[in-house]
């Protein structure tokens, strides 16, 4: 929210002083002297929570509200609760500085609507800013479309699915169909990544698991060298022909999780298990890479974080995690992660560990 | 029970013609008035709903959706959907570059609908897609609509997304498309949900609008009439019974 960054200019002025997410704002009659005597470090009507009037203790009294998600008190004013029997001071500082429940929810409306003004505007900006990406998202459908036309024309009716396809097929080919498939999944990470809502859209049919699992490990494997120029392969282990019930955006956590694996794998190579149990199958990505500190195991999820020991190791902008975690909660997965380290291992200056990013599906997710 | 008979003979002989009347009439009125509900009865002819939906599940001709169900295509550009392969294989296609937001009764009228965001309607080309979409659930709430666009990065496109049943990317292959229609077919025209969706829905009219309703329905299995424009139902306030039953007298009449 822009709010406080638009009325800290001071081009729009507050009736009162006030506080709008933490930030202080004198407005048109300042602080009173009370407050500033009494609370320059800490104020304690800002620590109090609750909505409405309240009275300090140093008499005065506060009102507080919210606008969206963000905090908003004003203090030092003189509402029903300060009474008629209090001091001269008081009485001289709180002069001109009267507030009722009414003027105070009137001014806070005023605020939502500003508040929703600027969010309206950034959303039409950031649509006509994205709307070019709509012709280029065909393009790459269209091209993921005939990639595998083409991959089909010329494998051998023996090689029924797309990695036994790909296996045969040429290295131009590979690239083609990969490249594509690639171009296609970072669209759909780029739609979730401005459009979180994205994640829900549609309704959950029947997929393989096996089958998606089957498709990310073959493009990501060694498609991409990293910066030592070595391209990392990716193994799929186990079975899983059981169908379930997930949303297309599904795929995503799967891409997520392989890709980052593959980016930050710094010994051997990345493997991707899916294990059949009682009631639902589990899905486990390993590699061996920089250790992800116990602090960080729930932050590396958080938009824009990037662990300690991959920051310096890799370029990124640590969005990958974060957009496997938004489609996992809307489909209600949770995804866990270990990192064990290989004793004093290094690679470089970079101690060596075994990540495990681990989730399961319920047998009767979204039935 | 001769003495019986003769004690009330001479009951109703000592006592006034009026305390007669009301000794006789009292009971006789009671008695009416507590089976008043058999006796008086509005009484309806034909079948009933359960009746019309099992008539169709015995039937030996088997409900062949691609027949019975029309699917409309609202896009500017429909050159994004298989159509040709579509029609090929025996769907009821009608395709739709540009439509107008009074167009929106006539669009309702479909099973299923793939429906662009932008540049479909002239009259609001920016967001003309998502007043469609709104209209037509209101129309037509059993309507199938697939929001199909590659805006879902957008999000002041995100209320058009979860209005619809399902959405999808462009261009469409024909594999997918026919996979999206034929299970949209399946569930809308699936007789138990039909039957259930009109007897709780029509279980809200009043008596003798359910007996109009009813006999309606059964003049339309018989002949073949426009249902849309015969049944005896508002559709403005009972739009999913209404939409309900025009489905319910098509099928009847695809396996007649």
């Amino acid at each position: 929210m822009l709010l406080k960054d638009v009325i800290s200019t001071g081009a729009i002025s507050t009736p009162w002083s006030c506080s709008i997410q933490e930030v202080m704002l004198a407005g048109d009659s300042g602080f009173a002297k009370t407050c500033e005597k009494k609370c320059k470090v800490q104020k304690a009507c800002l620590a109090t929570p609750g909505t409405g009037e309240g009275l300090c203790p140093y008499g005065m009294s506060y009102f507080a509200g919210a606008v969206g998600q963000v905090r908003v008190v004003v203090f030092g004013v003189k509402g029903k609760l300060v009474g008629t029997k209090i001091s001269k001071d008081l009485k001289q500082d709180l002069k001109g500085r009267s507030l009722d429940d009414t003027r105070f929810y009137d001014w806070l409306q005023s605020l939502s609507s500003l508040d929703k003004v600027i969010d309206n505007h950034i959303l039409e900006r950031q649509s006509e800013l994205l709307d070019p990406l709509h012709d280029p998202i065909r393009l790459a459908r269209q091209l993921e479309t005939i990639s595998i036309r083409l991959l089909d024309q010329y494998s051998a009716a023996s090689a029924r699915t797309l990695d036994a396809q790909l296996d045969h097929a040429s290295t131009e080919m590979k690239s083609l169909v990969k490249a594509a498939g690639l171009l296609n999944d970072y669209f759909d990470l780029i739609s979730i990544y401005f459009n979180p809502a994205a994640a829900r859209f549609g309704r959950p049919i029947s997929t393989s698991l096996h089958g998606i699992l089957r498709k990310i490990t073959s493009i990501l494997s060694g498609f991409d060298t990293g910066d030592d120029g070595v391209r990392t392969r990716v193994h799929f282990r186990g079975e899983c022909y059981r169908n379930f019930n997930l949303r297309e955006s599904f795929k995503i956590i799967p891409f997520s999780l392989v890709s980052n694996a593959v980016k930050y794998c710094l010994v051997g190579d990345v493997t991707v298990s899916l294990r059949e149990m009682q009631d639902r199958a589990e899905v486990s990505v390993v590699s061996q890479g920089p250790p992800i500190e116990e602090d960080e195991l729930d932050l590396i999820f958080e938009k824009k974080y990037r662990g300690k020991w991959s920051r310096s190791l890799r370029t990124g902008e640590g969005v990958g995690l974060y957009l496997a975690k938004i489609v996992a909660d809307a489909h209600g997965i949770e995804i866990s992660v270990s990192s064990r380290r290989l004793g004093g291992q290094k690679i470089g200056e970079t101690p060596l560990a075994t990540n495990t990013f681990r989730f399961e599906l319920p047998y009767q997710i979204n039935r | 029970m001769d003495e019986l008979m003769a004690q009330a003979f001479a009951w109703f002989e000592g006592a006034s013609g009026l305390a007669n009347f009301f000794g006789i009439a009292t009971p006789v009125a009671g008695i009416l008035f507590a089976i008043r509900k058999k006796v008086f009865r509005k009484k309806t002819t034909g079948f009933s709903i359960s009746e019309i939906a099992e008539n169709i599940v015995r039937s030996q001709k088997p409900v062949n959706s691609k027949l019975v169900g029309k699917i409309a295509f609202v896009d500017d550009d429909i050159s994004d959907f298989p159509i040709t392969e579509l029609k090929k294989a025996g769907y009821q296609i009608s395709t739709y570059k540009q439509v107008s937001l009074a167009d929106v009764t006539d669009l309702a009228k479909y099973d299923v609908i793939f429906l662009d965001i932008k540049g479909i309607v002239k009259d609001d080309p920016e967001e003309g897609g998502l007043k469609l979409l709104t209209s037509l659930r209101k129309i037509n709430p059993n309507q199938k609509i697939c929001a199909v666009s590659n805006k879902q990065y957008d999000v002041l496109a995100t209320k058009f997304f979860e209005q619809a049943d399902d959405v999808a990317k462009k261009p469409m292959t024909a594999h997918k498309c026919s996979d999206l229609i034929d299970q949209f077919l399946i569930e809308k025209f699936n007789m138990d949900q039909i039957v259930r969706l009109i007897n709780s829905e029509s279980d809200s009219l009043d008596k003798a609008r359910r007996a109009d309703f009813i006999g309606s329905v059964n003049g339309l299995v018989g002949s073949q009439e426009d249902p849309r424009s015969t049944l005896k139902l508002d559709s403005s306030s009972y739009p999913k019974l209404y939409e309900a039953t025009v489905d319910l007298v098509r099928i009847y009449r695809h396996v007649a």
